[in-house]
Order: structure tokens, then C-alpha cells, then sequence
């Protein structure tokens, strides 16, 4: 019985041993990878910071020391390019907003609208981006009023060479800005709907869509067609409360660069 | 617990099923009116119904996006749409009931350029 015991017990020991000893190996393994993640960690972060380990002697070779600066000086360059057009874009909206063409077809819309629609919104758009200023006398924003049938033609229409304008939801940081957010569209903006509803002409047409100016700033008659609204359309109670969205936005029209 | 979690998402699932058609707003129900096949003789009471709403809808949507759901139904039914208008005119409406299909028929004729 004893020598059984104590066989058993030696079994034991070397079993529970050769466990500790187990535990103990990966412990060091597992620690000798987290340093090692760490400092990949840290480097990362320098380089992150610009320092690319080139301080470090003997880190980087020359060669990739003299790339790294032309890298870092190229994406400077995009950078600060990147930002110059961000500022000419804006001024160029908001030369738009206050040109004498853009007052005129303003003044022209809010006119002529009616209380309520009458079916004609892109009618009296058409008209009013016709409109030529008297003082100072100039083109209107288009040349003269053209055949199209349905508003949400328009997003092809106005983007045509004789017409010139550019959709601003097709422009980086604006296709972000604007989307679903008409109310941040510039004055004079002019702003095309889906509306997924049909209408016909000379043939049937699925998307009629629904096409407004928008001409001053948000809670005065701010957003004009045949008709005036407080708020864009897609913001209507009607709208906002329907669980598939009637009228969504789908181009913001302006003319950039006094073309 | 898996299955508790699945359970509860099967139940909020049916509930949120069961609840939305009741959450149909205006113009979601003239669009499926829109979209309905009518006859001329038993679908009379539900055009006057429709036409009554669109007359409501009038003072606080001056869109008029409900006569522009209702254009191409409007279009396929003229003379339903017709008789309808007539049996619900009254001194008050008769302008607004007459834009209103006006409107429906511009939109269905000529679009909206």
C-alpha cells in the first residue's frame, strides 16, 4: 500500500510539474509577443507623428529616409492643393448665390408663384432660370426656356453644355453636405426630386419628379416652383411622415465659375 | 439564451409586421388607391371619398402631391373621376374640386414641364 501510495504520489507530482512548467513556457511566449506587438505599436505611432524611425541609428537605410521625405512632401502638396480647390469651390457658390443672374431668377420665381401648385413646378422654374437681370442687364442663368417634360429630367437637362450647371451632390465634400439636406443647399440653388410618382406626356413617364428653387433662407417662402414652401419638400409633414419617402433629393444645381 | 434572443426577435418582428399598415400616412393610401384597378360602378363611393380627402388636403399641402399621386389613376378613369366630382360639388369646394382635377389632368397630359 505504501510503495502504491507513493508511486501515485510521485505520478502526481511530476503530472502536476510538468503542467506548471507548461503554463509557465506559454506565459513567456505570450509575453514575448505582446512586446513584440508593442513595439510595432510604437513605431506605428511615430511614424504616425511624421518620425518614421529615420532619428534611429541604424533604423532606416538612406534610400528609404530620402523616400519617406518626398512621400511626406507629395501628400503636403495634394493636401494643400486639396484645400485650395475646397476654397475656390465655396467662393464660387457663393459668388452664385449673390449674382445678379441668381437675384433675377429669384425675383422672377417668387412673382410669379402661385398659392398652390398647379402641376407646372417645372414649367415656372424653366421660366425663371430664364429670367435676364435688368440692373446689371446680362444673361439669365439659362439661355431661354426649353421643352422637357418632366422635373426630374432636369438633373440630365441643366447639366447639358448650353445650360452648365453642375451637381454639387456629385462633389466631394457636398455629396456628404447635402445629401437628404436640401436645407443646406446654397440660395439659388436648384434642387430635383424623385418624387416616384408617374405623369405622361408624349409617353408615360414612372418618375415624374418634383423640381424647386430655393431662394432665401429656411421659414421664409424659401423654396419656390409653381408654388412657395417654408421648407423643402422633402421636409413636408406629408413627406417626413410616410414610411417610403415620397420626394427625395437627388440634385443640387448650381452654376459654378460664372459659365 | 441564443434562443430566448431569437424568440424575442421573432415576437418584435410580428408586432412591427402587424402594427405598420396601420401606420399608413395620407398619402400612402392614395397611392395604393392609385394604384388600384376601379370600376366604374362600385368604386364610385371610394373616388368621392378619395376626392373629399384631396379637398381637405388642399388648405395644409399646398404641393398638392395627393392630386399628383392620384394623375395617372385620374387619367385611366376621367369619367369616373367626373361623375365623382360632380355628386360631392358644393358652392364651398367647387373652385378647389376644380383645381384639383385640373392638376390631375395637366400632370397626366403634359407632365409637369
Amino acid at each position: 500500500m505504501t510503495v502504491i501510495f507513493t508511486e501515485r504520489t510521485g505520478m502526481n507530482w511530476i503530472f502536476y510539474f510538468s503542467i506548471i512548467v507548461a503554463i509557465g513556457f506559454s506565459f513567456s511566449q505570450a509575453q514575448a509577443r505582446f512586446i513584440k506587438l508593442s513595439e510595432a505599436l510604437n513605431t506605428k505611432t511615430e511614424c504616425a507623428s511624421g518620425n518614421c524611425g529615420e532619428d534611429t541609428p541604424g533604423g532606416l537605410s538612406p534610400a528609404t529616409q530620402v523616400n519617406n521625405r518626398d512621400l511626406r512632401k507629395i501628400a503636403n502638396k495634394v493636401k494643400t492643393q486639396a484645400q485650395k480647390d475646397q476654397a475656390i469651390l465655396e467662393k464660387q457658390i457663393a459668388d452664385y448665390s449673390v449674382s445678379a443672374a441668381v437675384t433675377a431668377t429669384i425675383k422672377y420665381a417668387v412673382a410669379k408663384k402661385k398659392q398652390r401648385s398647379t402641376g407646372k413646378c417645372y414649367k415656372f422654374v424653366k421660366n425663371a432660370l430664364a429670367a435676364k437681370p435688368g440692373k446689371p442687364i446680362g444673361p439669365g442663368l439659362i439661355p431661354a426656356r426649353y421643352d422637357d417634360v418632366f422635373a426630374l429630367n432636369a438633373r440630365i437637362s441643366l447639366k447639358r453644355e448650353e445650360h452648365g450647371f453642375t451637381n454639387l451632390l456629385e462633389i466631394p465634400p457636398y455629396d456628404k453636405l447635402l445629401k437628404n439636406n436640401p436645407s443646406a443647399a446654397p440660395i439659388g440653388a436648384v434642387l430635383v426630386y424623385s418624387s416616384g410618382t408617374p405623369c405622361r406626356g408624349a409617353s408615360y413617364i414612372r418618375d415624374c419628379g418634383h423640381i424647386e428653387i430655393k431662394t432665401g433662407l429656411p421659414g421664409q417662402n424659401a423654396y419656390v416652383s409653381d408654388f412657395g414652401l417654408t421648407v423643402p419638400i422633402s421636409e413636408t409633414p406629408g413627406n417626413r411622415t410616410a414610411r417610403k419617402k415620397i420626394y427625395k433629393l437627388v440634385s443640387v444645381m448650381v452654376k459654378l465659375g460664372g459659365k | 439564451m441564443k434562443n430566448i434572443f431569437l424568440i424575442i426577435l421573432v415576437i418584435s418582428f410580428q408586432i412591427h409586421a402587424e402594427e405598420s399598415p396601420k401606420k399608413l400616412n395620407t398619402f400612402e393610401n392614395l397611392q395604393k388607391i392609385s394604384e388600384k384597378k376601379l370600376n366604374n360602378i362600385k368604386d364610385l363611393e371610394l373616388i368621392k371619398r378619395t376626392l373629399k380627402i384631396l379637398i381637405e388636403l388642399d388648405d395644409t399641402d399646398p404641393s398638392r402631391t395627393g392630386p399628383a399621386i392620384m394623375a395617372t389613376s385620374y387619367g385611366k378613369y376621367e369619367a369616373l373621376y367626373k361623375k365623382a366630382a360632380k355628386e360631392i360639388e358644393t358652392k364651398k369646394n367647387k373652385q378647389t374640386l376644380k383645381e384639383i382635377l385640373q392638376v390631375m389632368k395637366t400632370l397626366n397630359e403634359s407632365g409637369n414641364g
